[in-house]
């Protein structure tokens, strides 16, 4: 078996299929947030391997800022949990409808 | 050797990533995550991005998943009693929208590639593809303006977390 492009490319996207389906269908907020990694993760690949196809570095720069804003993420995400369980003391995300109208 | 190690890499980043939507405790989902970013991290050197990978397993594997575990820890979760407890008809619609963003997702990319460029690689890497240097010629030359915002961006979501957690006089 040759390893092409399109191999890398399946990867990426059944990992990102995996983290959408663990965004809808998980209820506990930090799996949640850890799907989005997951997401974050499958779309880095893809740009790693367009790296790679095209001999650039560039795609490889734009991974760095990806990972640098799914840091910031995390941080404010899981400090938003934090109180919302202080408060609420609940990790189910049907359970916070604070915003709902 | 390297279709071997595509192998291994692939198949254990997708049953990992499997095994972090499917399990009961929050603990096992961020050891899978662990793993899974491992395994996506392997493939990054089997792309030539060693520089990446080494982050990928610093930052990544290294900080963020702990910063989950101390949020597991401080927020004290048990184990959920089912693992997917929303209503039936929700996990239907999330089923179906899983499988378009997988059918589409598939289609754009493996397809796309397939069809445009004949799906082989179009560059041949050098030596220097990839390492610190010349990612960090890039990212300091022609990424510099971009660079800061990110670390201006890094800075407010310090600060953003410190105030949030912060209790109340």
């Amino acid at each position: 078996m040759d390893v092409t492009v399109s191999r890398y490319l399946a990867v990426s996207a059944l990992l990102f299929a995996i983290g959408v389906a663990g965004v809808l269908l998980r209820r506990n907020m930090l799996v949640v947030l850890m799907s989005v990694e997951l997401m974050l993760n499958a779309a880095n690949l893809a740009f790693v391997t367009f790296a790679r196809m095209l001999g650039g570095v560039e795609g490889q720069v734009i991974v760095l800022f990806v990972m640098a804003a799914a840091a910031a993420e995390v941080a404010v995400g899981l400090a938003i949990f934090l109180i919302v369980f202080r408060t609420r003391d609940t990790t189910n995300v049907d359970e916070i409808d604070l915003m709902k109208w | 050797m390297t279709t071997l190690l595509f192998l291994l890499g692939s198949l254990t980043a997708i049953v990992s990533a499997m095994s972090v939507v499917t399990r009961r405790n929050p603990v096992h989902s961020a050891l899978s995550l662990i793993v899974c970013l491992l395994s996506v991290a392997l493939l990054f050197l089997l792309l030539g991005a060693q520089f990446l990978a080494a982050l990928q397993v610093i930052v990544y594997a290294g900080a963020i998943v702990v910063l989950f575990l101390f949020v597991v820890m401080l927020l004290n979760v048990r184990d959920e009693t089912a693992v997917f407890h929303s209503a039936a008809a929700q996990r239907l619609v999330a089923l179906a929208v899983v499988l378009a963003v997988l059918v589409e997702v598939l289609l754009v990319a493996v397809a796309g590639a397939a069809w445009l460029r004949k799906d082989e690689w179009l560059a041949t890497t050098t030596l220097s593809f990839g390492t610190v240097q010349s990612v960090g010629r890039e990212l300091f030359a022609r990424y510099l303006f971009q660079f800061e915002v990110a670390s201006v961006l890094l800075l407010v979501a310090i600060v953003g977390a410190v105030v949030l957690v912060k209790k109340k006089q």
